[in-house]
C-alpha cells in the first residue's frame, strides 16, 4: 500500500518528468513509505533531458541495467538506469533500436563510467562521449557482446589450455572399450 | 612529468596485493615516494554469474547468489528473494522479517570486524589484529551455532526464512552479544586514541564530500565522508521499518573515519540485533503455499556490510529469469581510490586500498 508521503513524491517526480520528456510514469510502494517509481521514455534522444533534471534534483545514479528482451530483434536491448531520490527509487528505462547508440551520462553523472563501459562491453552497446570508453571487464581480444553469444570460458578468460587432458580421457575411454 | 620536471615513474601494483588476496591491477603513476595518478584495472577473475542466473531456474539462482560473495553472503538472497516477493505480490511474515535482520546484523558485525582487523594488520599491530580477529570469532561461532556454516548462511528462502530462533537460541545470542559488547568498546577506544593506529590512518585516504556524492559512493565510504545515507534508515525494508537504526557518519574523510564508522556500526548492529530478540514476532516463517511468480519487474536494495546492494529482477512468467542484474557496494566504490590515492605515499596504498573494504568476488561476479 503506497503511503500518503510516497503517493506526495510519486505526484511531484510525475510531474516534473512529464515536463522534460514524453513518457509513461508509474508507481509502486511497498507499504514502508518507500516509493519505487518507474519512467519509460518514448525516445532515447530524451535521456540526456532527464538525467539533467535528477542531477539538479540531487539525485544519485545508482546503476545502470541492460538487456536484450526475450522475443526482441537481435540487437534491440532495453536500458535501465536506476537512481536515489533520497531513499525514493526511480528507474528510467529507455528502448534501443539496432544499431542506435545512446549518450553517456558521465558529464552529469561521474560514476556512470563503469556502467557504461559495462554494458558497452557486455552487450555491444554504442554510447556516445563516452569520455573512457576502455575495456572494464573483459580483454580486449574478446569482441563486444559476449553476452549474445557461445563463447567458451577458456578464450573469455584467456587461459591457456593443451589437449594433454583429452588426450587421458580419451586414451581411458579407448581402453573401456570391449 | 612533474613541476619539477622529474619523470613520472610507473609503479605496477597487482593484480595480486599485499592488502587483497582476490586479483586487481593498480596502474600508479609514482613522483619519487608520492602517488600522482591511479588506473584500476579489473576483469582478472569475472565469472559471468548474471549470465549463469538467466539459465538457472528462480530455486537455483537463490543457491547461486548466496556464492556471489562470502562476506556479504546473506545480503545477495536477501535482496534477490525481495525482488522476487515484490514480483509475486508476497511479502515474507513479520517474523521472517525479523529473523532476515537478524542474519544479515550477524554477518554485518563480522565483516566490519575482519576489516579493521585487517587494518591493524596493516599498521603492524599484530596483538590488535589478533584481538579483533579473536572478537569476529565469537561471531563466527554464532553463525555456526545457529545457521550451521560460518559463511554461507543459508537463511533465506523465497517468501521467508529456513531458520528460526527457539528461546534457547536466542538467549545463546543474546550472551555473545553481550561479549561482542565488551570486545568491541575496548577495541574501539584503541582505535580512537593508540597514537601508532592514529598516525598511520588520520589524514590519509582522503575523500573530499563531493568528490564522494559525485562518484556516488556507498556505505561506510560514503558515510565516513559525510554522506548520512543508509538503506536501512532512508529506504527501509522488512523489519528495519520496525527497528531503531541510527545512522553513523563522521566528517574526517579518512581511512581512521571509514574504520571508526564500521567500528560505531558493530554497536548499532548489537543494538539492532538486541532489538530484534526483545521483539520477535510470533507467526510462520515463510509464506505457504510458494507462490507463483508471474511476468514482472523489480528492484530492490538491501543494506549489506560495505552499503547499498541493489538487484534488478525481470520475470517472463517462466521458471527462469529474463534478466537478474546486481550492483554491490564495492562496484562503486573502487573509482574512489583513484582520488584517496593520488597525493599519498606509496607506503599507504595497501592501508588506503583496505579502507573501502574492496571486495573482487562481488564486483567481478
Amino acid at each position: 500500500m503506497p503511503t500518503a508521503a510516497s503517493s506526495d513524491h510519486a505526484a511531484v517526480l510525475a510531474e516534473a518528468l512529464a515536463a522534460v520528456a514524453p513518457g509513461h510514469f508509474r508507481a509502486d510502494a511497498d507499504g514502508k513509505g518507500v516509493l519505487t517509481a518507474w519512467f519509460t521514455l518514448d525516445h532515447s534522444a530524451h535521456l540526456l533531458a532527464v538525467a539533467a533534471l535528477l542531477r539538479g534534483m540531487r539525485a544519485r545514479l545508482a546503476t545502470i541495467t541492460a538487456l536484450a528482451p526475450r522475443g526482441a530483434p537481435p540487437g534491440e536491448h532495453l536500458l535501465a538506469y536506476h537512481f536515489d531520490l533520497g531513499g525514493d527509487l526511480l528507474t528510467v528505462s529507455v528502448t534501443m533500436t539496432t544499431g542506435a547508440a545512446i549518450q553517456s551520462l558521465v558529464p552529469l553523472f561521474r560514476n556512470a563510467d563503469w556502467n557504461e563501459r559495462e554494458i558497452a562491453e557486455m552487450y555491444g552497446i554504442a554510447i556516445e562521449g563516452q569520455p573512457n570508453p576502455r575495456r572494464l571487464f573483459l580483454d580486449e581480444s574478446v569482441g563486444d557482446g559476449p553476452l549474445e553469444r557461445l563463447i567458451p570460458f577458456s578464450t573469455l578468460a584467456n587461459a591457456a589450455s593443451t589437449k594433454a587432458l583429452w588426450e587421458i580421457l580419451l586414451a581411458a575411454r579407448a581402453g573401456d572399450q570391449p | 612529468m612533474t613541476a619539477t620536471d622529474r619523470p613520472l615513474t610507473t609503479l605496477p601494483l597487482g593484480p595480486l596485493h599485499v592488502a587483497l588476496e582476490e586479483p586487481m591491477y593498480f596502474r600508479i603513476q609514482v613522483d619519487g615516494e608520492t602517488v600522482a595518478g591511479v588506473e584500476v584495472t579489473a576483469g582478472h577473475a569475472h565469472r559471468g554469474i548474471e549470465y549463469l542466473a538467466t539459465k538457472r531456474n528462480l530455486h537455483q539462482n537463490l543457491v547461486l547468489t548466496e556464492r556471489v560473495c562470502s562476506l556479504c553472503s546473506n545480503s545477495h538472497p536477501l535482496t534477490y528473494c525481495m525482488a522476487l516477493e515484490r514480483i509475486a505480490g508476497a511479502p515474507p511474515p513479520p517474523r521472517a522479517e525479523a529473523l532476515r535482520a537478524v542474519a544479515d546484523e550477524i554477518k554485518r558485525i563480522a565483516s566490519h570486524l575482519f576489516n579493521v582487523a585487517i587494518l591493524a594488520h596493516l599498521v603492524g599491530f599484530e596483538s590488535l589484529f589478533m584481538h579483533v580477529m579473536q572478537t569476529r570469532e565469537i561471531m563466527q561461532d554464532v553463525k555456526e551455532t545457529i545457521f550451521g556454516n560460518r559463511m554461507d548462511l543459508g537463511a533465506n528462502c523465497i517468501g521467508g526464512v529456513r531458520f528460526d530462533l527457539d528461546a534457547e537460541g536466542a538467549a545463546y545470542l543474546g550472551v555473545q552479544l553481550d561479549r561482542v559488547a565488551v570486545d568491541v568498546a575496548q577495541i574501539r577506544e584503541l582505535y580512537a586514541s593508540d597514537r601508532s593506529i592514529g598516525s598511520r590512518t588520520r589524514g590519509i585516504g582522503i575523500l573530499p564530500y563531493g568528490d564522494a556524492v559525485a562518484l556516488g559512493v556507498v556505505g561506510p565510504v560514503a558515510r565516513a565522508s559525510g554522506i548520512p545515507f543508509d538503506v536501512r534508515a532512508k529506504a527501509p525494508y522488512g523489519a528495519y521499518s520496525r527497528l531503531e537504526v541510527p545512522v553513523v557518519s563522521r566528517e574526517e574523510c579518512d581511512v581512521w573515519a571509514r574504520a571508526m564508522v564500521r567500528l560505531d556500526e558493530v554497536r548499532v548492529s548489537i543494538d539492532i540485533l538486541r532489538q530484534c530478540l526483545a521483539r520477535l514476532p510470533q507467526g510462520s516463517l515463510a509464506v505457504s503455499p510458494l507462490p507463483l511468480v508471474p511476468a514482472g519487474e523489480a528492484v530492490t536494495r538491501s543494506e549489506a556490510p560495505r552499503g547499498e546492494l541493489i538487484y534488478y529482477l525481470r520475470t517472463d512468467g517462466s521458471e527462469r529469469p529474463e534478466r537478474l542484474k546486481w550492483r554491490v557496494p564495492s562496484y562503486m566504490n573502487w573509482a574512489a581510490l583513484e582520488v584517496m590515492l593520488k597525493g599519498a605515499a606509496v607506503a599507504d596504498i595497501p592501508m588506503i586500498v583496505n579502507s573501502v573494504d574492496p571486495c573482487l568476488s562481488c564486483t567481478e561476479r
